[in-house]
């Protein structure tokens, strides 16, 4: 039986596929789905960039037992939080080190460790969000799979800051391979004494449930996320009231994405002042770029905020492959296109948001100059046409126009006026919609609209391919 | 083989973790996760028993197996191979891959048949036949 599948979090070896719970890199292409099912496996991921804290234990190929990362200083930032600071102490470094939200929305993590912190009644909730669906994005699966330990680590240390007692990790259905190693590692933990009663002798217990979901992109909107773990179908809450008031099972809910989570250890063991010697003044640290499409080297890349897509393109991943650079689709399909103009921008918060470019989770997906883009846009769009829970009419009734619309435009069948529709559905859906999904759901369009509007004129079947 | 339909599934769920009990309505997405691993899909008194044990409304439960894409009511073939359709994945020729691939039905063939397994085979292959019509 074959299906298509949304992103498997496997960009890096495209075009992949799985097999039950197998994962597949670089399938055979042209040949029968027999022959697909016992071919190539997926490898370990290519991580480089010039500066690796995060990623220093990804990419070997192997996964770090408790043992193992204990020795190279692992759980060392809890122990020292538990016997040298207070919570309150662990939430001060936190905001002291600038650290932000790397999901996407970059809400400074210390501020809403702090609400939930203050928020009343003794029972309280950390979530780890591991549901990575975006497409273009694998560094979650590369931290989970190569790290897992870190990542429990940092769930513990928000645990032990905000005062809560248990944590869940949801991990999206699409990484049984992440799922296996975090499951592992989190029996070494309670076996270990990191996880459950009265941890390094302190009155702190923590325990953490890991949960699967089960193939729905909208979960990683956090409060459709609650729900999931409530058992419920994954449809968005209205906030107010944030997560931090009421969250999870209605109690205050810390979420944080797996990257975030994972910086925290590094915070805590080296300072806040060591953590800000990298990256800009209003983004400290590091950032995790996943490189698909047509670049040589396709991977996960670590560096310090402020060196430019230039760098990280041409330096880091081999520069273009097959071509010249037509386009960048940057923080993936909810993200916006970039071009050639926009190389020397600086990855930052701020540079970013000057350039009007989201920084997303990090996508950099390229596209030579032979691809055609009518084609990649219909192809987004059929993604959120899919992944709309329905919940809110923007994003039902505006996923689906818009898959409409994009379908006869790539068919070579645009209508006069069919960009100015784009515009409105797009429009629409961002400023009407309930949560993250229907805001984004048509920022690549309205961007690609922006940059060549000739690619949604009516005349536009005479050209198969967008050239430069 | 009709899947049995017990509590043993729920219990097993927690089997997996021993430090976590999941009374009620949060436990139903673990609980379906788990009760697919073992059958392929969730059964018509698979989904009665989970509903009963976890005291959760049938309605509910079906709700959720229908929202996620991931969970099947109706049966799947033993092998299922998902393709990413994606832009990375689509412009390295996943959509070649994806049109060229044969329906179901012959790939349900095409896997060893030995005799004993023969007649589970043959329903393999209608079971596919089915929802290759459903899909397409």
């Amino acid at each position: 039986m074959v299906e298509r599948s949304p992103c498997l979090g496997l960009c890096d070896q495209a075009p992949a596929a799985m097999v039950n719970d197998q994962a597949l890199g670089s399938i055979p292409v042209g040949v029968p789905a027999a022959v697909i099912a016992s071919k190539s496996l997926a490898k370990p991921a290519v991580v480089g960039g010039s500066l690796r804290h995060l990623t220093r234990r990804c990419g070997t190929g192997t996964t770090p037992v408790l043992a193992t990362y204990v020795a190279d200083g692992g759980y060392s930032a809890l122990t020292k939080a538990i016997q040298q600071l207070t919570p309150a102490g662990v939430i001060a470094e936190l905001k002291a080190s600038g650290l932000v939200g790397r999901g996407g929305a970059a809400f400074p993590t210390g501020v809403k460790w702090e609400s939930a912190a203050n928020a009343s009644g003794a029972e309280k909730y950390i979530v780890c969000n591991a549901d990575e669906s975006e497409p273009g994005t694998f560094k979650d699966r590369i931290l989970m799979e190569d790290d897992p330990h870190a990542v429990l680590e940092g769930m513990l240390l928000a645990g032990y800051a905000c005062g809560a007692q248990r944590g869940y990790l949801y991990v999206r259905a699409e990484y049984p391979h992440a799922q296996q190693r975090l499951a592992a590692a989190i029996a070494e933990a309670y076996a270990g004494g990191y996880l459950g009663s009265n941890l390094l002798g302190s009155k702190f217990c923590f325990e953490i449930e890991l949960r699967s979901g089960a193939g729905a992109y909208i979960c990683g909107e956090e409060t459709a996320l609650f729900e999931s773990i409530e058992g419920k179908r994954g449809f968005p809450r209205v906030k107010p009231p944030f997560p931090t008031t009421a969250g999870l099972f209605g109690k205050p809910t810390v979420v944080n994405n797996v990257e975030t989570l994972c910086n925290v250890p590094l915070i805590i063991s080296a300072g806040a002042a060591a953590y800000r010697q990298h990256g800009t003044e209003k983004s400290p640290g590091s950032k995790l770029f996943c490189l698909s499409g047509d670049v040589a080297r396709p991977g996960l890349y670590e560096v310090p905020f402020g060196v430019t897509l230039r760098t990280i393109l041409d330096e880091m991943a081999g520069g273009v492959s097959g071509g010249t650079l037509q386009a960048v689709l940057f923080g993936g399909a909810a993200g916006a296109f970039a071009t050639a103009a926009h190389l020397d921008v600086r990855m930052t918060f701020e540079d970013l948001r000057k350039a009007d470019l989201p920084l997303g989770s990090g996508v950099v997906m390229v596209f030579n100059h032979t691809r055609n883009l009518r084609t990649v846009l219909e192809g987004l769009a059929h993604f959120f046409a899919e992944e709309s829970c329905g919940k809110c009419y923007p994003c039902q009734l505006g996923t689906v126009r818009q898959h409409e619309i994009l379908t006869r435009v790539a068919a070579g069948h645009a209508r006069a006026g069919d960009s100015q529709l784009l515009s409105d559905v797009g429009w629409t859906m961002l400023d009407a919609s309930l949560c993250g999904l229907g805001q984004t759901a048509a920022t690549a369009t309205l961007s690609a609209i922006k940059l060549w509007p000739e690619l949604f004129a009516a005349n536009g079947k005479a050209q198969p391919a967008h050239t430069p | 083989m009709p899947p049995t339909a017990s509590n043993s599934l729920i219990h097993s769920t927690e089997a997996a973790q021993p430090h976590i009990n999941n009374p009620g309505h949060s436990g139903l997405l673990p609980a379906l996760l788990k009760a697919q691993k073992q059958n392929g899909y969730i059964s018509k008194p698979v989904a009665a028993e989970i509903a009963r044990a976890l005291q959760v409304p049938l309605a509910d439960v079906y709700g959720v197996i229908e929202f996620y894409a991931l969970l099947y009511s109706k049966p799947t073939a033993v092998r299922v191979i998902r393709i990413c359709g994606d832009p990375a994945c689509s412009i390295a020729g996943s959509h070649t891959a994806l049109k060229l691939c044969v329906p179901a039905w012959v790939l349900a063939l095409t896997k060893p048949l030995p005799m004993a397994g023969l007649w589970w085979s043959a329903r393999h292959a209608w079971v596919c036949v089915t929802r290759h019509q459903r899909r397409w």
